[in-house]
């Protein structure tokens, strides 16, 4: 019953824990683009895991660099993550969006038939990846099927790097208004009645059938016979499945309003990540949510001792090296020096600056500036902050 | 280390630009000094952006009185150009203020693509740019943009919609009449989403990024301190796990320099004509800046 489960082809099911007791969390990371929200989302999971608490990642269209970070794989089902004390407690759902919305498809359409004339569509085809809302629509029924398998204790979903991610917050609504619209059923319509310029000859009764049979016009001359004929095709098929999207779209409202769900705005001390953070706090209290925080990355705190240590080292007793050798490491000390003071003024900017836009019951977390190029240390030392943060996160 | 090419200017041959890459890496910042760089040359320059203007209004700051800043609105656009198909804006409006169809229109496939990418056919036509800069989405999501255009033409045929769709691409998105600008960073999913979106570039729409920069990009650190610390490691037990500890940090400082190279081999193999690394700056930079260090075409 749950969208994009494709229970007979994958062995995923069978890899995944027993059912969670206690129902399941659901954690909404957003934030804008390079802020490292992928590898915090990754890193929160990890902590999660690390306390034994069955906890999935949800990655729609990540690098696959950071797939095999994990020690898993993109694909369409939920995969263990090979890293340390993830054991058996953690897993990651990262699919593409193409092979997603084709899965969404065979959900929506249980008709053979259906499903094969609705693939085949030009308008589909064409135009299926960049359709409105079809991110949305993959987000939320990737999210609806992993809470109704009861497998999870958590689940994280790490959005799109993007101020608009929010957008699949209202897209529930939005489906069920443009479902309930008496011109979907009209343009449906005209799938039997392929030639919109006869639709003047028909006898007309009242004003609405007046304007309907202009409308007619008017699309026609807009699309085309053709394209007509494809686009009303393609809502007929998805009219005929009203009710199984009016569902869907019902249960994610609900998710995505119960109490327990949990919305984080990730940040960078950078002049952009700032800006969109503060729009994301705006733009979630406007659909009456609050962030249960608002996490600054790549807070730089305290420098590494061992830096200072080594400076004072090769500065009291010279080791036995090439005079240049040793100008060059004390150079390069100076440079992180200067690194990390200026890092550290713009942390300190930054969380001056979240402060102040964090609504009231809105915690500022910070997590450090890991000193590390490989994904995987990179969450792993996130993972060990996250802990530290002492947080309920 | 690093193998910084020679210095050269760079220089762009179409008059539109279209600035993509990974979210986060500075696109807006580079469109913004790219169009700051042309109205510097004296060329009537754009800036567009679509839906919000903030970053590209902080980016350009005070230099913003040298270069139009256009940001697209979808619900103008569209009226705009579905007037254009039909002829009459009056009709237009009509038919997306009507609640039923608006809801109606709201579901059309990549209708809201295709009207950005109208209004930036119609910025070119109407010869008021030298040079137009856009400031697309994220990879993966500016790829759909450009391909809208002839997907409509596709699937549209010879209706109005369908020869608009061929006429936007054959104006503003076919190989000789636009650009692209692709931005990275040294750092290895940064680089790998390039090398997917520079692979998806050339086969879907036979394009090769005629400028690709290397964001924030760290000076080397110079020759020796690695010898150094990891002599210090060998003579003097004490310091051993301090050494050891710096000796992981400069590894990671060293990765920068090999995902560098890396990004700057990515670069060369996709062909792009030209290849600029942007310095690393502990503040924002502003687009007077950022034009300045394109123009430089070396590390400062």
């Amino acid at each position: 019953m749950s969208p994009i489960d494709l229970g007979m082809e994958g062995g995923g099911p069978m890899s995944r824990p027993p059912p969670s007791a206690m129902g399941t969390r659901l954690t909404v990371c957003v934030g804008g683009g390079g802020v490292g929200k992928t590898t915090t989302s990754a890193a929160l999971a990890l902590s999660l895991a690390r306390r034994q608490r069955r906890t999935l990642v949800i990655t729609v269209d990540p690098a696959r660099r950071l797939a095999d970070a994990l020690g898993t794989e993109v694909g369409r089902h939920a995969q263990p993550v090979m890293l340390d004390g993830a054991s058996e407690y953690l897993f990651a759902r990262m699919p593409d969006s193409r092979m997603s919305l084709d899965d969404f498809v065979l959900w929506l359409f249980e008709d053979p038939v259906q499903r094969k004339r609705v693939m085949n569509n030009p308008a589909y085809r064409e135009l299926g990846d960049s359709l409105a809302g079809v991110h949305e629509l993959i987000t939320i029924g990737l999210l609806q099927t992993e809470i109704d398998s009861g497998h999870w204790d958590e689940v994280i979903l790490d959005t799109a790097p993007s101020r608009h991610a929010l957008a699949f917050l209202t897209y529930p609504t939005r489906l069920l208004g443009l479902l309930e619209a008496k011109a979907l059923g009209w343009l449906a319509a005209l799938a039997s009645n392929a030639d919109p310029s006869q639709a003047e000859q028909k006898p007309k009764t009242g004003l609405f059938e007046w304007g309907r049979s202009k409308a007619e016009a008017i699309m026609g001359k807009i699309v085309g016979l053709e394209g007509l004929r494809n686009l009303s095709a393609l809502f007929a098929d998805m009219v005929s499945v009203r009710e199984r999207w009016a569902g869907l779209a019902r249960r994610t409202d609900n998710l995505l309003r119960n109490p327990s769900t949990r919305y984080l705005i990730i940040g960078a001390p950078t002049g952009g990540a700032m800006a969109d953070a503060s729009f994301l706090v705006r733009h979630l209290s406007q659909h009456g949510l609050q962030p249960s925080a608002i996490v600054l990355n790549r807070a730089e705190s305290e420098p590494p001792a061992c830096e200072q240590r080594v400076f004072d080292s090769i500065t009291n007793t010279p080791p036995n090296v090439p005079s240049e050798q040793r100008d060059a490491l004390e150079r390069t000390l100076r440079a992180m020096q200067d690194e990390h003071r200026l890092r550290g003024e713009a942390a300190y900017r930054a969380i001056e600056g979240l402060q102040a836009i964090a609504p009231r019951g809105t915690s500022v977390i910070r997590l450090p500036f890991v000193h590390r190029s490989e994904p995987s240390a990179i969450v792993l030392a996130l993972a060990d902050a996250w802990q530290e943060t002492g947080s309920d996160l | 280390m690093t193998t910084t090419p020679p210095a050269k200017p760079f220089s762009l041959q179409a008059p539109v630009v279209y600035v993509t890459g990974k979210g986060g890496v500075g696109k807006t910042t580079v469109a913004a000094a790219i169009a700051y760089d042309a109205s510097r040359r004296g060329q009537r320059a754009a800036l567009v952006e679509f839906d919000d203007g903030e970053s590209g209004a902080r980016t350009l700051g005070a230099d913003r009185s040298h270069v139009s800043h256009v940001v697209l609105e979808y619900d103008k656009a569209l009226v705009d150009t579905l007037g254009a198909v039909l002829g009459a804006k009056i009709i237009a409006r009509a038919l997306v203020s009507h609640s039923a169809l608006k809801r109606l229109i709201s579901a059309v496939p990549a209708l809201r693509e295709f009207a950005f990418m109208d209004r930036v056919c119609a910025l070119a036509s109407s010869k008021r740019f030298d040079r137009i800069v856009v400031d697309l989405p994220a990879s993966g999501h500016a790829l759909d943009w450009l391909r809208v255009p002839n997907a409509f033409a596709r699937f549209l045929g010879r209706s109005p919609l369908g020869n608009l769709g061929r006429r936007i691409h054959d104006e503003v998105v076919a190989v000789g009449r636009s650009e692209v600008i692709v931005v990275t960073l040294a750092e290895p999913l940064v680089v790998k989403e390039t090398e997917q979106l520079c692979e998806r570039l050339r086969r879907e729409l036979g394009t090769v990024p005629a400028l690709v920069v290397v964001n924030r990009v760290m000076q080397p650190d110079p020759d020796g301190a690695w010898e150094a610390v990891t002599a210090l490691a060998e003579q003097n037990p004490s310091m051993e796990s301090d050494a050891r500890e710096l000796m992981d940090i400069l590894r990671a400082r060293g990765d920068q320099a090999d995902d560098t190279a890396y990004a700057f081999g990515l670069a060369r193999a996709v062909e792009a004509r030209h290849v600029v690394p942007l310095p690393e700056s502990p503040h924002d930079p502003s687009a007077s800046e950022v034009a300045e260090w394109l123009n430089r075409g070396v590390l400062s």
